[in-house]
């Protein structure tokens, strides 16, 4: 007993000092027909479901019934958390004392205590698995822009999401000074149909091609080491339709500071003129324009040029509708 | 013409016909017999297509044996009556799709529903089997609220959740049940390898 006791604590990383409240009477769950308990599972929120599908291989297979398209996960390497549908949340913390849980219901947090091993790196991939495993449903958000010690893990992590769907993610956002070759598989790798948000801190990093973020419909990228040239290519593409779905996008580079003789449009023609226009991406987005200069794609979409709005190094395109 | 400048009539009020409410009769698998009002069956998706399609007068609810219901005891169906009575009128309420799902446990619910888990379970059975939507809502949540706060082994525990290996014995022992032969042939062929046979034909 006590054998498979610790068993248990081992594959569901509890200790002895979890508090056991007495339970009641059994109810033979999977007894019940599908649709009463589909309506059961409807009513645990997303955490107490990850619990359930914890307690064995077909419990596991369970969850999902309840709605797979109703679930999206987050992650977040730099604070090794996973969102689910953006309201609960997966902490995953370090600890020199044994493994443990807890689940906070009031500010839907789950915190997943782990022991620190040599292979601690894994445990986000791990977690992120068994969500993937429950939930079968797709990773729509990667943001990793912190200067913690996952170096090595973002990558890996990255991976494992790539691998485990077909899907794009919506949000790719990346700060960090990193391994070059290991951004450049991810930019051939990761498929963004949303937001794209991305801050290199190496000049050692050529910046990326943007014509690999066509399917966006937001593009950010501070400090991408772009020259004025790629500007131009993009205009042309822009106006050609190639960017069907682009509504914003931000390009920082200190290049920009250079000459612009070779530019199509002129940097004075795309500076601020104090008239205000909001831009709303989507119903978590909206940007403000204060002047620049217009330009009309070959289809007729209009969109405003502008530079110099949060910083001397930065160009703006917003793409207006009708 | 307003209903102000509307002229004043007085109404004998003993003249007016009070439409007769009508009570169905229904029979529980022990032969127990319940009489409930028609707004109240109105809960039940099942029992009111069943109620419309007989086209019962007043007097064919009389006169006529009761309607059996043969998957649900007498013990299930009083719960069933009284909580349909006690609902009888209010909406039918719809999904709205959040996740999770929003249900209030009126107390009235609570304390109907404050019986043993075996009696429970046929609750939710019947409730599913006569499609009576609210009831099932209450009585799940019952059942949600169970995990809260249990770790994967309570859980194993409240929900007699079998381990993967229970599920494998499990399986194996329906799969001989199924083919007693196979199990024959299995013990044929571990008492031969015993023996050294290289062969088991």
């Amino acid at each position: 007993m006590g054998l498979f006791y610790s068993k248990l604590l081992e594959i569901f990383n509890l200790d002895w000092s979890t508090k056991w409240s007495s339970t009641p009477k059994a109810f033979p769950l999977f007894c019940l027909p599908l649709l009463p308990l589909i309506e059961i599972l409807k009513n645990l929120d997303p955490i107490e479901l990850f619990i359930l599908s914890q307690c064995s291989g077909k419990s596991a297979n369970c969850v999902h019934i309840v709605g797979t398209k109703k679930w999206k996960l987050s992650v977040n390497v730099g604070e090794k958390s996973i969102n689910i549908n953006d309201i609960y949340r997966v902490a995953i913390t370090e600890s020199s004392m044994k493994p443990t849980w807890k689940y906070d219901r009031r500010m839907k947090i789950f915190f997943s205590r782990y022991q620190y091993s040599e292979e601690s790196e894994l445990e986000l991939r791990k977690v992120l698995s068994k969500l993937q495993a429950a939930f079968r449903c797709p990773v729509t958000s990667f943001e990793y822009d912190s200067w913690s010690d996952s170096d090595q893990c973002w990558i890996s992590v990255l991976k494992c999401i790539t691998q485990n769907q077909v899907q794009p993610l919506e949000s790719f956002v990346f700060a960090k000074s990193l391994m070059t070759e290991d951004l450049e598989w991810a930019l051939q790798n990761v498929k963004v149909t949303q937001k794209i948000d991305i801050r290199i801190c190496t000049s050692r990093f050529p910046g990326p091609n943007i014509m690999m973020f066509k399917s966006c419909k937001f593009i950010e990228l501070k400090l991408s080491w772009l020259k004025i040239c790629a500007l131009n290519g993009f205009i042309e593409e822009w106006k050609a339709g190639n960017f069907p779905n682009l509504r914003y996008m931000l390009i920082g580079s200190d290049d920009f500071k250079g000459c612009w003789c070779n530019h199509m449009f002129k940097r004075d023609e795309m500076k601020q003129l104090g008239v205000r226009r909001r831009l709303v991406i989507d119903e978590k987005r909206s940007v403000e324009c204060t002047g620049g200069c217009d330009i009309q794609a070959d289809n007729g979409t209009k969109a405003t040029m502008q530079m110099n709005r949060e910083s001397r190094n930065s160009f703006e395109l917003f793409v207006w509708n009708n | 013409m307003s209903v102000e400048n509307a002229p004043v009539v007085d109404v004998d009020e003993a003249a007016i016909p009070v439409e007769k409410k009508m009570y169905y009769r229904f029979e529980s698998n022990d032969k127990k017999e319940f009489r409930v009002s028609e707004l109240a069956i109105q809960q039940s998706e099942t029992l009111n297509r069943l109620v419309e399609a007989m086209g019962y007068t007043s007097e064919d609810v009389e006169n006529k044996p009761a309607i059996a219901i043969e998957n649900i005891d007498g013990k299930t169906l009083k719960l069933v009556f009284q909580w349909c009575e006690h609902h009888k009128g209010e909406a039918i309420p719809v999904d709205d799709g959040s996740v999770p799902k929003i249900v209030e446990i009126p107390e009235f619910d609570a304390k109907l529903m404050d019986i043993d888990n075996g009696l429970l379970f046929k609750l939710i059975w019947a409730a599913d089997y006569l499609n009576i939507v609210q009831l099932l809502n209450v009585s799940c949540k019952k059942v949600a609220n169970m995990a809260q706060g249990k770790t994967p082994a309570q859980l194993r525990r409240v929900y007699l959740l079998p381990s993967d290996e229970e599920d494998e014995a499990a399986k194996r022992a329906a799969q001989e049940a199924q083919d007693p032969r196979a199990r024959e042939v299995e013990e044929e062929f571990e008492e031969r390898k015993r023996q050294g046979g290289n062969s088991f034909f």
